[in-house]
């Protein structure tokens, strides 16, 4: 350690060169940072739901969905609307990655209908009807058709959608562009709505680019008013800042060359950075300061205050790391890399913080902190009192604390929902959400579960009694208020059944013979190419696919239903027939399950990781159990706060803990490395309350600057368009404070009723010692007690 | 002499000859591209033929649809045609027909008969552009050569299986043909000994969407030649339809009324 902090010392040149050229390097590697928000990148591949989904795929296609909806506040009865459907369902096509022979609207959707003359198969809107009559008719038409009415035309006859399908592949940018201008030259009087995965995707990751571009500058600005306010002199913001943009360029440098992208969870990164790293600056900047008092050679001031914050900026930097990779456990991808993405951004800020920060200082003249003594007085007062109480009333401090903690976790985590809606990523107004919600109230949904029936041999789908199994279900699942409407083959061939028999409602129904069900088939390929026949039963009648559109976003809804139908199918489906559940809504349940279960796992996990680097540390289990004080109280405190507000644990805010157990160890250690330091040496010949309120006065201090810039810092996330990152705000904010109230608060009672000994028992290196002298001399009219 | 006269008379002479060279030669090769054509449609139209037809529907993943069908048509002098197609295999849709019949005023009329439902059903005609009974052949792909609505032009020729063809371009004449067909163009390739076509490909504003070939070509009747095998290929969807031809009966007098709803529902 000395060496090096010798070659710091007596190279500040050679040393910022150095990370200077670093800086080039990994800085280079942000042109090669992608922004990735595919969703099956998310979850591991041996999945059961990514398995499922891959098999559906494999049967009925790799395809995503995009649905254009157009709302007339009267009636979409008239020409200029029923035009407008047929333009967009001949101009959908030209958009990139749509599949042009599957688009489905009024103006493709065909009809079979008994007429006078005999059997009618055409689309409902072949051609623009001219006068009222055929108008009249359309809508008796579509009013009479179950596959169209409240599915492609709302049941109040104002909104109709256009739907497509698209190659998965799909490039989202150049998908919703098109679509976005495709919908400018249509809007009007009309309103036009679009929902579908590239819609989503893109509106996402515009998102997080305009929320990258407004919460970045935002937290700077906020920093660097937290560093004047904090240090009050140029170099006290310059540093420290510049610190910050460092460790934001080598991180996000560093996941380009890495290839890990850019998603969701991990825009928040450069917002973070702001936070850890101004605290780390926060922390060499004051121990700087505090050196300039000893009025030494500039040499002798810099390696001075290297050498007492160095040892405890590795640590915390160590914990940190610790804590932020315990998210590999996660088995959601983009949590994972977000975890390696923070573990290289906390590694960068300890690294400048000891090598860039020091060398500057070294080329500067020492110059002291201009201090406001209001303030410090204030605040001196203010923390000497709190420590003198808590530890005069030790007992009934802990037993309020202990109520008060049990109380809250009883009612909070008692009420802790999971899950998460993507939807609701969107402020209320965004376009995105308004389009949700009118498929929703209009035709029956936009989210879906699909159910795939597999016999076990080819044909099996054409028999009778497995289509009324089909049927069947379709109607318990269509009694459920969640279920908007179904769809399958089973609808097919009813309404073929219904038409073959003049259009007797009665006779919707599955016929009895399989030869009947063959011929209908026969019928309906007569219609449509070979190929396009696939979406809802495969090529050799096989399997069959129902999908099960959703007017409900909500995750709980989704787990119920799914049981439901699970249970149904295990009951009334036969032995022969294999079930099973796929759609992008039990993609989005499968994620949530691994956060659940990542998250137990993960607080777990972090708190055991740092437990036992830090008993190793201080060659204690006490010292071990003290430091994880504060973080397990703020963690109890955080979840419990969550039930309590109604935040869900979903993928934003399940990372707050394994990010608030790293930031939240800064406060423990070096707290306790202060106290120790003070109450252990032997020249000072102070009481434990002494040295407790000296330790409040130097290093809770620090834990309240720190607390002030991280608050500041992550509070930006509040101003965040997506409502996890909004809460992942408010929450680390909550985290941070209870963390520093349970170190400044709780610490005194504990450590003098359990680990006072412990305090006693860790010897101390003579340096750092020796250089607390002039911090005893400065604070000797400390009050004493005991 | 040597005069501007002289060289502008001489100019005007070489522009005259070149431009009546052009025309002469695009009128040639129209004319010719045409006649073929005609050949072409003078082999595909008899009075009556009969044929057993066994399909195969074969998917991208090469799963395989079998279906056995019969198709009689006749042809009468004014070119318009009746057909029936009557569904023999696979079980559950034997006896399913199919009854044809066009004019030349108004669409053609079409019934059905199911016979699960043991009666026929008059149905909307199937557009141009309609699959035939779900294979990869559109109702236009197998119908008579509409001459008089394509612009036909020879693009060249080449072998196709040792055999040489002419290569034929077909351009619908107007937009309301365009409209109706499922092809902005078509390439024929056909060969000169018989006026068979070997293959054709279709296009879709320069798009090639699918191709059609044909094998097996031999006499069948005199101075009739058919393809025995000929398969249909979709090139977007990876789609392939096999047709392989039984005995061709041609020209032997069908029965009287064969294609009437109580034929058709009589099976």
């Amino acid at each position: 350690m000395k060496t090096y902090l010798n070659f710091i010392v007596n190279n500040p040149k050679l040393v910022l060169t150095l990370v200077l050229l670093l800086t080039l390097m990994l800085g280079s590697g942000l042109t090669r940072l992608e922004i990735n928000n595919n969703q099956e990148s998310d979850l591991p591949e041996d999945d059961e739901i990514v398995q499922t989904n891959k098999r559906l795929e494999a049967v009925f296609g790799d395809k995503a969905v995009l649905m254009i909806g157009l709302e007339h506040p009267e009636s979409i009865y008239n020409l200029n609307t029923l035009q407008k459907v047929q333009a967009l369902s001949e101009e959908i096509k030209s958009i990139p990655f749509v599949i042009d022979d599957e688009v489905t609207s009024l103006s493709t959707f065909n009809n079979l209908k008994a007429r006078d003359w005999g059997l009618e198969r055409a689309p409902f809107l072949k051609k623009i009807p001219q006068n009222q009559k055929d108008l009249t008719q359309l809508r008796q038409d579509v009013e009479a058709s179950e596959e169209v009415s409240g599915r492609l035309v709302s049941k109040d006859n104002t909104f109709t959608v256009v739907i497509a399908n698209i190659e998965e592949n799909f490039d989202q940018a150049t998908v919703a562009n098109a679509v976005f201008e495709l919908v400018e030259r249509f809007q009007g009087p009309e309103k036009i709505y679009v929902v579908g995965d590239a819609i989503q995707a893109q509106e996402i990751d515009g998102g997080i680019q305009q929320d990258v571009s407004v919460l970045l500058p935002t937290a700077l600005g906020l920093i660097v008013i937290c560093f004047f306010l904090c240090l009050r002199t140029l170099r006290g913001v310059l540093l420290p800042f510049s610190l910050v943009l460092l460790s934001i360029l080598w991180t996000m440098g560093s996941m380009g060359w890495l290839g890990l992208p850019v998603t969701v969870v991990s825009s928040a990164l450069p917002a973070l950075m702001v936070a850890v790293a101004s605290s780390y600056g926060i922390h060499v900047m004051l121990h700087y300061y505090d050196s300039v008092e000893s009025r030494e050679s500039r040499q002798q001031i810099v390696a001075t205050a290297l050498e007492k914050v160095a040892p405890a900026v590795l640590m915390t930097g160590i914990t940190s790391v610790i804590g932020a990779m315990t998210l590999v456990i996660f088995k959601v991808s983009s949590i994972q890399e977000f975890g390696f993405a923070t573990s290289i951004g906390i590694l960068s800020a300890t690294c400048l913080s000891l090598t860039f920060i020091p060398a500057v200082l070294m080329l500067l003249k020492e110059k002291k902190a201009k201090h406001s003594e209001m303030l410090d007085s204030k605040l001196d007062q203010a923390l000497e009192s709190m420590t003198l109480w808590v530890y005069t009333h030790k007992v009934k401090t802990l037993v309020i604390a202990f109520s008060c903690l049990s109380l809250l976790a009883f009612f909070g985590l008692n009420s802790l929902r999971v899950g998460q809606d993507f939807v609701k990523y969107f402020d209320e107004d965004h376009r995105l959400r308004i389009a949700f919600e009118k498929f929703n109230n209009k035709l029956g949904g936009a989210r879906y579960m699909d159910v795939m029936l597999v016999g076990d041999e080819p044909n099996t789908m054409e028999q009778p009694e497995l289509l009324k199994v089909v049927e069947a279900f379709q109607d318990y699942a269509e009694a459920m208020p969640e279920v908007g409407y179904t769809n399958s083959f089973a609808d097919v061939i009813s309404s073929i059944n219904s038409a073959l028999h003049d259009n007797k409602p009665e006779k919707r129904k599955i016929p009895n013979t399989e030869e009947e069900i063959a011929q209908y088939l026969l019928l309906y390929s007569m219609s449509g190419d070979p190929s396009s026949q696939s979406d809802l039963v495969d090529y050799d009648h096989q399997r069959v696919k129902i999908r099960i559109m959703l007017t409900t976003s909500e995750q709980d809804d989704h787990k119920r239903l799914l049981e439901n139908f699970k249970n149904w199918t295990q009951t009334h489906v036969p032995d022969t027939v294999k079930v099973e559940f796929g759609g992008e809504v039990l993609f989005w349940l499968a994620q949530i399950r691994y956060i659940v279960l990542g998250k137990v796992q993960n607080i777990i996990l972090s708190a055991l990781a740092v437990l036992i680097f830090c008993s190793l540390i201080f060659k204690s289990l006490t010292g071990g159990l003290l430091s994880i004080l504060p973080l397990t109280v703020s963690t109890i405190l955080t979840l419990s706060f969550m039930g309590i507000l109604g935040l869900r644990l979903d993928v934003g805010t399940a990372i707050i803990t394994a990010i608030g157990v790293g930031i939240g160890v800064d406060f423990s250690l070096h707290y306790l490395k202060r106290l120790i330091a003070i109450a252990t040496n032997a020249a000072n010949q102070i009481a434990l309350s002494t040295a407790m309120i000296l330790t409040a006065k130097t290093s809770g201090k620090a834990i309240i600057f720190d607390t002030i810039s991280n608050v500041a810092g992550f509070s930006v996330f509040i101003l965040s368009g997506f409502q996890p990152l909004q809460f992942f705000g408010w929450l680390i904010s909550l985290m941070m404070i209870s963390s520093a109230l349970g170190a400044i608060l709780l610490f005194p009672p504990v450590i003098a009723l359990f680990a006072r000994k412990f305090i006693y028992s860790q010897s101390i290196k003579p340096t750092q010692a020796s250089t607390d002298t002039h911090l005893k001399n400065k604070n000797l009219k400390a009050s004493t007690v005991n | 002499m040597f005069t501007y006269k002289t060289v502008f008379l001489n100019t005007i002479i070489i522009i005259l000859t070149q431009l009546i060279c052009i025309v002469s030669a695009s009128a040639e090769s129209k004319l010719s591209a045409y006649k073929i054509m005609q050949l072409n449609d003078k082999q595909r139209k008899v009075a009556d033929e009969k044929v057993k037809v066994d399909m195969q529907l074969v998917n991208k993943k090469g799963k395989v649809k079998k279906r056995v069908i019969q198709i009689t048509t006749q042809t009468d002098t004014a070119d318009l045609q009746k057909s029936m197609v009557r569904f023999l295999e696979p079980r559950s849709v034997k006896g399913t027909g199919l009854l044809t019949i066009e004019y030349t005023d108004r669409a053609d009329d079409q019934w059905l008969y199911l016979p699960a439902l043991k009666r026929s059903r008059r149905i909307s005609p199937a557009d141009q552009s309609d699959s035939f009974m779900g294979t990869d052949f559109a109702f236009e792909d197998l119908r008579a050569e509409d001459l008089e609505s394509f612009n036909y032009e020879l693009k060249g020729e080449e072998n196709i299986e040792g055999v040489s063809c002419y290569i034929i371009q077909a351009l619908p004449k107007t937009k309301e043909k365009q409209a109706e067909s499922g092809y902005t163009k078509r390439l024929l390739w056909i060969r000169k000994s018989d006026y068979i076509a070997a293959k054709i490909d279709y296009f879709e504003n320069d798009e090639l969407l699918k191709t059609f070939t044909a094998t097996n070509i031999k006499s069948v009747a005199p101075n009739i030649f058919r393809a025995h095998e000929t398969k249909m290929h979709d090139i977007k969807t990876q789609h392939k339809t096999l047709l392989s031809y039984g005995t061709f009966t041609i020209n032997k007098g069908l029965q009287k009324n064969l294609f009437t709803v109580r034929v058709l529902e009589n099976y």
